[in-house]
């Protein structure tokens, strides 16, 4: 993906350029684009730039690249890989961690090498960054071998909306992420449709000896239900429960829920923050769920 | 715009290569670009000092003569300039390029990428794949993870909108210390200035850009602090007993001891944080969870119920 660079990303850029080039000398223009992830032309203009350079304005960087192939000489200052960045160094040591959670699970003889590594790297920065993976990594390494193997699973799943666990045979697609959660998107033998689940809600999951078949691809489609409610109190939790609401004049909120089960769990878990408005029949409904729960208690 | 590349690449070019300290007339003589009059050109240099040093070099300061402090010069040590990865093993070299490669977001993944190819310039190929060991996943949509590493970085002060939990908005300035993910979610922790504390902040609970604020260096990170502290579990310190559906309450019992059993219902001892979330949690569970103990802990449920029913009637 491009970038847009100001000129300090740029000064930085052409720093990292003169070794890359140095140790890749004929290097076409596109693979130079590609391998720093910026256009063409922007790697022109930085070539451009870079070849108005130098120690003194008569001993300039020797730059060849106008047949389209890069070459360079006369840079030795400059042809040093600069050490890692303070962020550079962050990010780093945010994959280590996490990696570091993986592996005591499955390759606990690399946990050494990794901490040996975050010290080398920079052990002051190491107490400021801790990152945790919001998967088990267990399970996300028996996935990962699925796709790449193209086997299917056996999953036990706590569905979101019931209070159950199923077991299902999946034929695993892909793997991503949205809303800060990682999903699997599965073709599910019991339901015969493409599924998608997310990864944290599978409790076991277990590599089958099938193959995937290639079984026939519906998509599953919610029905859709819109509802109003009026939010008494903590208007940030319930926010971050049923996503993004928009303001109305009389303080309520319309909202649209695709499981109603679901939702009413949720109307229970905010504990009177929060009231059905309409439908009405909802609202006469958890009123009845609410009398029963009431006369359990008793 | 190239003309600014142009002169901090032109000055890390003099500053490297010298094997004297450079004073800044020697710079402004040296290199083209530092225009206008004395202090116009020492305000630039000052600048272009700074950003230098944010991008990580190390600039050293230093004199001539100990007797005549007041003509300081400038140069950029070579090794310290350098990468020094000479006492990585190839193991940990992998390693790091599977790190490297967990990155998912766009904003930081090129700061990730930019290792990559550090390494590749060195002529190292990034092997993950050699380890056998599959990438973990680091994700982040927000730009505002890439703002706070840059203060961190730059022990620069910011300051943000926040949404506090009764939804009003507050603005925050802290000291950024450390950053870190759980659950998915992204976290910074830092003293506020206001509350004069370490508080830790949910970085989608700022609704707009975070902003720096005042100079580099502004603070020291306490020696003691340490983020992985701020982000780990809250302690179940509290219990109550709970009569549980057989088959049901599968997230309660993971932090439950079975008292005993029934054909249909189990009695279990819960460990839980806070009484508020424990009442979400038993009423999110609706009639396959009852409350049987100890009683205060029963009235504020059926409290709640009661409000709830009067919400609706």
């Amino acid at each position: 993906m491009a970038k847009s660079t100001n000129p300090i990303q740029k000064a930085s850029r052409l720093l990292d350029l003169v070794p890359f080039l140095y140790s890749h000398q004929g290097i076409s223009i596109a693979d130079l684009a590609r391998n720093f992830e910026v256009t063409e032309s922007e790697i022109l203009s930085d070539l451009n730039t870079l070849w108005m350079c130098g120690e003194s304005r008569f001993d300039l960087v020797d730059l060849e690249f106008e047949s389209g192939f890069v070459t360079i000489r006369n840079a030795d200052a400059l042809n040093r890989v600069r050490s890692l960045s303070t962020q550079e160094t962050m990010t780093i040591l945010f994959g280590l961690d996490m990696l570091r959670d993986d592996l005591i699970h499955n390759r606990p003889d690399l946990v050494h090498d990794i901490d040996g590594l975050r010290n080398l790297l920079n052990q002051k920065m190491t107490m400021a960054i801790s990152a945790t993976p919001a998967y088990d990594p267990r399970v996300k390494q028996v996935i990962d071998i699925a796709v790449q193997t193209r086997k299917a699973l056996e999953i036990v799943y706590r569905s979101i909306s019931h209070d159950e666990l199923s077991q299902r045979t999946v034929d695993p697609v892909e793997v991503f992420y949205r809303d800060n959660k990682l999903f699997l998107l599965a073709f599910c033998h019991s339901s015969q449709s493409r599924r998608t689940f997310r990864i944290d809600r599978i409790e076991k999951v277990v590599l089958s000896q099938e193959e995937i078949s290639g079984g026939s691809v519906s998509s599953n489609i919610d029905e859709k239900f819109s509802v109003r409610i009026r939010v008494h109190r903590n208007l940030r939790r319930v926010q971050e429960v049923f996503g993004e609401l928009v303001d109305s004049p009389d303080e309520s909120f319309q909202i649209s829920i695709f499981n109603k089960q679901w939702f009413f769990r949720q109307v229970l878990a905010a504990a009177g923050d929060v009231e059905i408005l309409e439908p009405s029949a909802w609202r006469k409904e958890i009123q009845g769920a609410v009398g029963q729960l009431q006369s359990a208690s008793r | 715009m190239s003309r600014k590349s142009e002169r901090l690449v032109n000055l890390t070019i003099a500053l490297l290569a010298t094997s004297r300290w450079l004073t800044k007339s020697d710079i402004f003589k040296a290199i083209d670009g530092y225009s206008g009059d004395v202090q116009a050109q020492e305000r630039m240099f000052e600048r272009d000092k700074e950003e230098l040093r944010n991008l990580g070099i190390e600039i050293e300061v230093g004199t001539f003569d100990p007797l005549f402090e007041d003509e300081v010069g400038y140069r950029i040590r070579p090794e310290k300039y350098q990468i020094n990865i000479k006492e990585l093993s190839s193991v940990q070299l992998s390693l790091l390029s599977a790190a490297a490669l967990s990155w998912r977001s766009a904003e930081v993944k090129s700061q990730a990428s930019s290792v990559l190819l550090k390494l590749n310039a060195l002529g190292i190929s990034c092997d993950a794949d050699s380890l056998n060991i599959f990438a973990p996943v680091i994700f982040s949509s927000d730009e505002n993870l890439e703002r706070v590493l840059d203060a961190i970085a730059a022990r620069k002060m910011i300051s943000f909108q926040y949404r506090n939990s009764d939804f009003s908005l507050q603005e925050r300035v802290i000291e950024p210390y450390g950053v870190g993910t759980k659950n998915g979610y992204w976290y910074v922790a830092g003293r506020d200035l206001d509350r004069k504390s370490i508080r830790l902040f949910r970085l989608d609970r700022c609704v707009a850009l975070i902003k720096e604020q005042g100079k580099a260096g502004s603070y020291e990170v306490p020696g003691d602090f340490l983020m992985v502290n701020h982000l780990s579990a809250r302690d179940r310190n509290r219990s109550c007993t709970l009569s549980v559906r057989v088959n049901r309450g599968n997230e309660i019992r993971k932090f439950s001891a079975l008292i005993e059993s029934s054909e249909d219902w189990d009695t279990l001892l819960y460990s839980y944080t806070e009484d508020s979330e424990l009442m979400s949690d038993l009423l999110w569970h609706g009639d396959d969870v009852k409350v049987i103990a100890p009683v205060e802990i029963v009235a504020q449920y059926n409290s709640i119920l009661a409000e709830i029913a009067k919400l609706h009637g």
